[in-house]
């Protein structure tokens, strides 16, 4: 009783009473090791070794516990709702999101960077009343502190107003910073989906275009304001899934089962699933001729191997339709 | 016996007829103190940090009329300083007598009684649910309460005159609702809640002081961050909080509440009454071989939670565990560490103080992983057992890795593959030392079985990815005559929870008593 109780956590949403199950299931995991074989044996040392080819293990030992602690996580972190409150509208936000990507590249920061920025304007959007005219000193707050968290070297302030068009004084955005700091009482931590993409990635040996073409969808799905509800597992797996339909890689035994291991690190359900990948392409059908095209522009590159151009994502959602 | 059992001290912090007697702004504020000694080892202070404030705490036992309970009341004239104003008594049963010294009551046959009066007040006030039942506290009778070591500085005072009911009375007046609204307007996040109390160090970018919590008035360890007004608040105080803010552990220190001003950011810490490198110079000679058991064991729980959380401290060193009184030792100072993602920033070489530092580092490698911290558990591990550093190197990066070569030989490309391509690595430095047993550098492993040595070694060694990992480490057989239900423990429960599990007396207090006293009745250093 008092030695190994499982804590559990509070659950409030509903709908994720499956996502629940699991949970609770990885936290079992967590505090009898014994059950820890109830995960094959095959998954398990796929994701060992994925985890740490891809550096995000520091010791071998505690894979299964990093692993089920970035799945836990998430529920945390979940947001109940895609509403967004009142001034604001789906556009609004992603033209914010789009100039966010811009300033982002401009900096050179890396992935985490972003995803995190995101994250916390939409936790903060929630939580704190603001005018539509401090709207862009919100959005850059968010990003100089997820620069903070993540990055070796840090913009300055001057810099960031300057990108302003010095619309706001050094104060106001210091002051900006200490507001959001408050609202989310310092808690800064969030499981990027980049990581999840790149784990699943690795374990179905996806080929480099495959990689690039679900990053881009990734990077599509932070402008789609009906996407922030959904767990970043569930993006990133939604995002390599479409990609792998996009680019047809040459279909062999192996790679099937690659795939198959490789579709266990999903949370939820097959319908969530076939959600966000019809809202992932939708967007990529039409970021060509929308106004917001930061992302679109990113991935035509010959380092992003031209993947925003491809052919087949102007009829995504259609091969969509066909599949499901 | 009951002498000196867990003395559970709470603080009440009322707002005291606001805007009488104030001038220039400061509040009067009554302080009740009140000190019921082992209401049994199953109620413990933590039961109440959580679940319920002080006053309600207060109330329950006052409304038995029969515990020990005792007030004083204090007028804050400025920031931080006070004068006694009052004395103020409830009820006290005639069972309870004060015990002459100042720090330790011992009380009468009534001490089951009393337990079982705050119990059932519990009970009726609804604070008990989440907990123990009286009949599973009694479970733990055998128990013996663990021997607090010291206690922390406060001064009580004592009882002198009965006095008369007054308005003032706090627990006077049996209708206590109306006259008397706790505290409720003090809020977490706000700096007026906590008072700074006195100075306990200095860091690079902190400045820490002992303080005290108006709202339930718990003592806090305040972390005052400067700020770099230009760039906004340092990004070590936004990783070290929420890295914090996501760890719960019974060896993690705790983090409170934040403070975010114009001027400043404080970081609201529990109070943790002294530190490992404090710990060690009241007790030279190296520490009793039972406790620094029960200490690596803390220590490399608190390391394998971490870890298991994709953190590294990268920091380790004797300032940095915290001690409480009980022993609990708690990891503090995250103000260098972080937690891995993707992209494999190289960290600057400056993280770990020299003589925590493992060779691997020292040669340069900025490969970090869990080992760095293993190896200065392995460091203070024998600095515990010996009474002196392990490798104390002096001048520079150079003379550390001599004295770490002395014992555990000098690395060759067949010991350590690899080893020649580190950037600081000269092969200049065949100075031809052999590997030494452990035993025979330091003396104290020749006293104790083999097993310590073993561990100590298996922590210690030269090439990084063959050093144990903490998870391991705790499965060692050095732990073994651990009882065994220290490792089941959930994250949140301090080991001393199990029955067996307490301090021994240190063999320095045994032969000078009177250095203990002093010792504790001193400020200690650094605690946050």
């Amino acid at each position: 009783m008092e030695f190994a109780q499982q804590s559990r956590s509070v659950v409030p949403a509903v709908e994720h009473y499956e996502e629940e199950a699991v949970l609770n299931h990885l936290h079992g995991l967590q505090l009898a090791p014994a059950l820890r074989d109830l995960v094959p044996e095959l998954v398990r040392r796929e994701i060992e070794v994925a985890m740490s080819k891809l550096g995000l293990l520091y010791d071998r030992t505690y894979t299964w516990d990093i692993f089920s602690d970035m799945m836990r996580s998430q529920q945390h972190l979940a947001l109940s709702s895609s509403e967004l409150p009142k001034p604001f509208t789906e556009t609004t936000r992603a033209i914010l999101v789009d100039w966010l990507i811009q300033v982002h590249e401009a900096f050179n920061f890396s992935e985490e960077t972003l995803y995190l920025a995101v994250h916390l304007l939409n936790r903060v959007l929630r939580q704190i009343k603001i005018s539509i005219s401090s709207l862009q000193l919100l959005g850059v707050v968010c990003l100089f502190l997820a620069a903070k968290k993540e990055e070796c070297l840090l913009p300055e302030v001057s810099e960031l107003c300057y990108l302003m068009a010095n619309t706001y004084s050094k104060k106001q955005l210091l002051r900006m910073e200490r507001r959001v700091l408050c609202t989310l009482k310092f808690d800064l931590s969030h499981t990027p989906p980049i990581h999840f993409l790149l784990l699943s990635a690795y374990i179905a040996r996806c080929g480099e275009k495959v990689i690039c073409m679900a990053r881009y969808l990734l990077e599509l799905s932070l402008l789609e304001t009906k996407c922030v509800c959904f767990f970043p597992v569930q993006l990133a797996a939604a995002a390599l899934r479409l990609a792998r339909h996009l680019i047809q890689e040459p279909n062999t035994p192996e790679s099937e089962a690659a795939w198959c291991i490789a579709s266990t690190v999903y949370l939820g359900s097959e319908a969530t699933l076939f959600t966000i990948m019809h809202i992932m392409a939708a967007a990529a059908a039409r970021a060509h001729n929308q106004e917001t095209r930061a992302t679109f522009i990113k991935f035509s590159t010959k380092e992003t191997l031209y993947v925003s151009l491809h052919p087949a994502l102007k009829s995504a959602p259609r091969l969509l339709s066909r599949y499901t | 016996m009951w002498t000196a059992g867990s003395v559970c001290v709470a603080y009440l912090g009322k707002r005291w007829h606001q805007g009488r007697g104030q001038a220039g702004g400061g509040s009067v504020m009554l302080w009740a103190m009140f000190c019921w000694e082992s209401l049994g080892p199953g109620i413990h202070v933590d039961d109440f940090r959580y679940h319920s404030t002080p006053s309600e705490v207060l109330w329950s036992l006052c409304l038995n009329g029969q515990c020990c309970c005792y007030c004083c009341c204090e007028l804050q004239v400025g920031q931080g300083e006070f004068s006694q104003v009052h004395n103020l008594l409830p009820d006290v049963s005639d069972a309870v007598r004060f015990h002459s010294c100042s720090h330790h009551w011992i009380l009468s046959d009534s001490m089951q009684n009393l337990r079982h009066a705050a119990t059932e007040a519990f009970q009726r006030l609804g604070l008990k649910q989440r907990h123990m039942g009286y009949q599973e506290l009694g479970e733990l009778d055998g128990v013996e309460t663990p021997q607090p070591q010291w206690f922390h500085t406060l001064q009580v005072r004592r009882l002198r005159a009965q006095r008369g009911r007054s308005n003032s009375d706090p627990l006077g007046g049996k209708n206590f609702q109306p006259e008397f609204q706790w505290n409720t307007g003090l809020q977490f996040g706000t700096a007026n809640s906590y008072l700074n109390l006195e100075k306990l160090g200095e860091g690079a970018y902190a400045t820490v002081y002992k303080g005290i919590s108006r709202i339930n008035g718990h003592l806090v360890a305040l972390k005052v961050i400067r700020m770099k007004t230009e760039e906004g608040v340092p990004f070590t105080a936004i990783r070290e909080a929420s890295l914090l803010k996501g760890l719960k552990h019974a060896n993690i220190v705790l983090l409170h509440d934040i403070i975010h001003t114009r001027e400043s950011l404080t970081f609201v810490f529990e109070y943790v009454q002294t530190d490992l490198a404090q710990y060690m110079i009241q007790h030279p000679g190296g520490l009793h071989p039972w406790n620094v058991r029960i200490f690596m064991f803390q220590l490399l729980r608190g390391l394998s939670y971490i870890h298991s959380r994709r953190i590294l401290h990268r920091d380790l060193k004797p300032q940095n565990l915290l001690i409480s009184y009980l022993g609990e030792l708690k990891l503090a100072d995250f103000g260098l560490a972080r937690s891995k993602s993707i992209p494999c920033q190289t960290y600057s070489a400056e993280v770990v103080t020299l003589w925590y530092r493992p060779p691997d580092v020292l040669l340069g490698s900025t490969d970090y992983s869990t080992a760095l911290d293993i190896w200065g558990a392995g460091c203070i591990f024998i600095e515990m057992l010996q009474g002196v550093p392990a490798f104390p190197g002096v001048a520079d990066v150079f003379e550390q890795l001599v004295k770490i070569w002395r014992v555990l030989g000098v690395p060759t490309e067949e010991s350590w593959p690899g080893v020649s391509e580190l950037p600081n690595y000269k092969a200049e430095w065949f100075l031809h030392c052999k590997p030494q047993q452990f035993r025979d550098v330091w003396k104290r492993f020749a006293q104790l079985p083999y097993k310590t040595e073993d561990l100590a070694q298996q922590m210690l060694t030269m090439i990084p990815k063959e050093r144990i990992s903490a998870q391991d480490a705790l499965h060692h057989p050095y732990f073994n005559t651990l009882p065994l239900p220290v490792m089941q423990l959930r994250d949140t429960v301090s080991v001393f929870k199990v029955p067996g599990v307490r301090l021994e007396t240190e063999v320095n207090d045994i032969f000078s008593p009177n250095r203990r006293m002093k010792s504790f009745l001193m400020p200690q250093g650094k605690c946050w």
